[in-house]
């Protein structure tokens, strides 16, 4: 028989508890299967989790995620770890806020958003991680049940180092004490040794995303090598499985350093219209093979491309209006990759280019909007200094009525490199 | 005894090993021993990191006048106006800074006439780039690219159709070094570990349309004896390639006194480039030549007030949406990490998280606390406080979604705000980059 083993457990999961599942003290960790929470019980009606010398949930930094039903006027500790005296993290709810604490010092709160006089399901999520000679902590409060959801972040150093003598509560702090009023109303528990972002928290408990399918070629995040793990000094020891794993980890990082090209936002944009003469007519000029497509210099960007990349993902953030009317010529945008442009001085060579395919768009934004346009890809043509010309080009619709009248402006540009394999599929390093 | 070293000249990719042997189905061998070596000095070829840029960029027209001089209306000759500043952020190991500007001819300047008046000084047009590296010690480098005067009446812009794209000048600088490093000893003290904080200038009447200054690699050089390298160093000491490893099977390491050419080395070369590797994601900034004023000497700050968030460039009130204007984070996922986006159990290959350090030149007008969120979605925020009335960097880590890669497209918007009404968050400059956090 398969053993089943929970989504939400991870391999850095010490703890999980799932009261959806099944009752809410049986860890369904990968950690130690088989090593529940103790419950507790005090007259009248006080009910806890506990697990005494706690040492795999004894963590300066790592993830406490909780789901809880919550409704206003409760209050109390959720979780905690300490004892009689002193607790090293704590997350309680005071008034109307959820608080991250250690040994009496308030690291982070956040008020509960959208919390009403009925049951909200509430995500918790508070995850830290060094920095420097501190900790960041991040805490991360979403009202699953309206979609609510704040965040708060502050570097702060480490209060008091946890002890693995101490005691995991949950529902309450040490001995029961401070209990959370609404009871053991939670849906999962989850402590981890390692930092889990806002992102993945969303991907754990509130909605998976859905990708676009890519073509492009993509690394993996390789699991490091370390040099004691394989143990490749001792006599004895295979040196070949070091070898195979770096070499993998060589292969996969040789495009971590691939940034964007352009990443611009125009505070100002130029006004665009079809007579291609704003503010000048001076800098205008005629596309690359289509005398129909302007390019301008407001928007030519000369940049190094890394090597190991041949192509740019192209988005634009276009508006466009007509001032006296709600109409507007359709307008095409395109982006345009140059190699040997004209330049004073330098030797003249053949212009070679390539370009996006036009993105179209019809719509009269007004004043206050406007949409992003995917030019999809552009393949790069790149000079003999490593460089490639980008420049944007525009044609409007010069058999719209609306054409005299259309003014067009970029908002935005991003080129983002990346590497498709050749038809054949081969693969990348030798083609290079 | 005399320090030794090893170099390894990584401007262009490089190695007389084939790559081939890395293929499976192979037994191991000196040569694909070799292979795996010469494979992993070959990563850091590939960075040519942008880690700056400015310019007209979408502007509707230029800060320098065609007119001829009326009162202080051109910039003078002399005084370098900032235009764009980085924080002290750690270069690429192996790498160094290069700029390229493209321009049209330069604008005319202004000078005192000695009467109480002005007059022209001249068409002039310089752009300064000035790079603090510091490796423990700090040396600041810069270099002056300028541009011709442009020879129509009052060194006015180019006339006529397509004058602009006629006279496009194209400059590029030297390879801004912080030493001589052609001695392996001075190469080991400036190419890993050090960072360098740039600062852009403009001098009298430049008419830039892009300046870039980006990484560029040139070489790696290591004393023998500290160790921590980042990259295998299958070179010989002058930095010329080794060929195939010494001995007939793989060994752990050379020697005693020789850290490489074995299983260590290249486990820790692989640590490290997994790690320590990524892109810079973005840099703005305020900065608009169209509005900018030309007797600061220091870019016009965007003014963010009040107690609600606002966004950074329009100031206008806003909240995280990806249908409106923004920055993409694509680029993190080719830098993605096991802990972060390991792609079966962490984030299952649904989308990826990039480890980034978020910085903001910035300060504020009064007591108060200044907030600057930068969001990839409503879900994906890194913040940064900012404190006190002189400006400064301020930063914060962070870990924001990124989405797949190039082909899957994300929004990165930043909004600010205070924490007292009627202050304001005045920021010059906003940079976000990879980290190994």
């Amino acid at each position: 028989m398969p053993t089943t083993i929970s989504p939400y457990s991870k391999p850095d999961t010490v703890l999980l508890l799932d009261a959806a599942e099944t009752d809410p003290f049986i860890d369904h960790s990968q950690y130690r299967p088989g090593t529940d929470l103790s419950e507790q019980f005090t007259v009248p009606a006080t009910n806890w989790l506990d697990e005494a010398n706690s040492a795999r949930t004894a963590l300066d930094t790592g993830e406490l995620t909780l789901i809880w039903n919550i409704k206003s006027g409760e209050s109390g500790v959720l979780i905690d770890h300490g004892n009689a005296s002193t607790y090293s993290w704590r997350i309680d709810i005071s008034g109307s806020s959820v608080r991250c604490r250690s040994d009496g010092t308030t690291l982070l709160s956040l008020a509960l958003p959208d919390l009403d006089a009925s049951d909200r399901t509430f995500l918790i999520s508070y995850c830290t991680h060094p920095d420097g000679a501190n900790l960041r902590h991040e805490l991360l409060v979403w009202n699953l049940t309206t979609g609510a959801l704040e965040t708060a972040a502050a570097t702060q150093p480490l209060v008091l180092a946890a002890s693995a003598s101490d005691t995991l509560s949950v529902g309450a702090a040490y001995g029961g004490a401070l209990p959370f009023t609404g009871g053991l109303d939670f849906r999962q528990v989850r402590i981890g040794r390692r930092f889990h972002s806002q992102a993945e928290q969303r991907e754990d408990w509130v909605a998976a995303s859905t990708p676009p399918a890519t073509t492009q070629v993509r690394r993996s995040a390789v699991l490091v090598p370390h040099r004691a793990t394989l143990d490749v000094a001792s006599d004895g020891s295979f040196v070949g499985p070091a070898h195979l794993w770096a070499g993998h980890a060589f292969e996969q990082s040789d495009r971590r350093l691939v940034g964007p090209l352009v990443n611009l936002r125009v505070p100002d944009p130029l006004a665009i219209d079809h007579e291609y003469d704003a503010p000048t007519s001076a800098w205008w000029r005629a596309a690359p093979g289509d005398p129909d497509v302007r390019m301008c210099i407001a928007l030519l960007w000369c940049r190094p491309v890394p090597l190991k990349v041949n192509r740019a993902r192209v988005r634009l953030f276009v508006r466009q209006q007509n001032p006296s009317n709600t109409v507007t010529a359709e307008v095409r945008w395109r982006m345009y990759s140059m190699a040997g442009l004209p330049v004073v001085g330098e030797p003249l060579g053949p212009l070679i280019y390539h370009r996006t395919t036009a993105a179209t768009c019809s719509t009269d934004h007004g004043t206050g909007a406007g949409e992003w346009l995917d030019l999809g890809a552009l393949p790069l043509a790149i000079d003999e200094l490593g460089m490639t010309w980008l420049a944007v080009g525009i044609s409007m619709d010069e058999g719209s009525p609306h054409v005299a009248n259309t003014i067009a402006y970029m908002h935005a540009a991003t080129v983002e490199p990346y590497f498709e394999p050749a038809d054949d599929g081969a693969l990348d390093i030798a083609e290079l | 005894m005399a320090t030794t070293y090893r170099r390894r000249f990584i401007s262009e990719p490089q190695t007389s090993v084939p790559l081939e042997p890395l293929r499976g189905s192979r037994l191991m061998s000196r040569a694909r021993a070799s292979a795996v070596h010469a494979a992993g000095d070959r990563v850091l070829s590939h960075g040519r990191r942008i880690l700056c840029s400015i310019g007209l960029h979408g502007a509707e027209k230029w800060s320098v006048l065609d007119t001829g001089i009326s009162a202080w209306s051109h910039p003078d000759a002399t005084t370098p106006r900032v235009v764009a500043r980085t924080p002290p952020i750690r270069l690429t190991p192996g790498h160094f800074v290069r700029a390229v500007l493209v321009a049209n001819p330069s604008g005319l300047t202004t000078q005192p006439d000695g009467l109480g008046g002005y007059e022209t000084g001249g068409p002039k047009g310089v752009v300064r780039i000035a790079a603090t590296y510091d490796n423990g010690s700090s040396v600041t480098v810069s270099r002056d690219l300028s541009i011709a005067g442009s020879e129509t009446p009052n060194a006015a812009q180019p006339a006529g159709a397509g004058a602009a794209w006629a006279q496009l000048h194209r400059r590029r600088s030297s390879l801004l070094l912080p030493a001589d490093l052609t001695a392996p000893a001075n190469l080991a003290a400036w190419c890993d570990g050090a960072t360098v904080a740039l600062t852009v200038s403009y001098i009298g009447s430049p008419r830039a349309v892009d300046v870039v200054v980006f990484e560029e690699p040139l070489a790696l050089a290591y004393d023998l004896a500290a160790g921590d390298w980042t990259v295998p160093m299958h070179a010989a000491a002058n930095g010329g390639d080794l060929g195939q490893l010494a001995g007939p099977v793989p060994v752990t390491r050379r020697s005693t006194s020789d850290p490489g050419g074995g299983a260590e080395v290249v486990c820790d070369a692989a640590a490290r480039l997994c790690q320590e590797l990524g892109p810079v994601l973005l840099f703005v900034s305020a900065y608009d030549e169209s509005n900018q004023t030309i007797s600061a000497t220091e870019t016009d700050a965007k003014l963010l007030t009040g107690t609600s968030f606002r966004d950074f460039l329009t100031t206008a009130a806003a909240s995280f949406d990806a249908t409106k204007p923004g920055w993409s984070a694509s680029s993190g996922a080719n830098a993605r990490r096991v802990q972060d986006s390991e792609e079966h159990v962490v984030l299952r290959d649904l989308d990826n998280v990039v480890p980034v350090r978020c910085y903001i030149y910035a300060s504020l007008s009064g007591s108060s606390t200044g907030i600057a969120r930068i969001e990839t979605a409503d879900h994906s925020v890194a913040e940064v406080r900012v404190t006190g009335t002189t400006y400064g960097w301020f930063s914060a880590p962070g870990h924001l979604r990124c989405g797949l890669g190039a082909q899957d497209p994300t929004v990165l918007q930043v909004k600010g705000r205070t924490t007292t009404a009627g202050v304001s968050l005045r920021w010059r400059y906003l940079m976000v980059a990879f980290e190994d956090l």
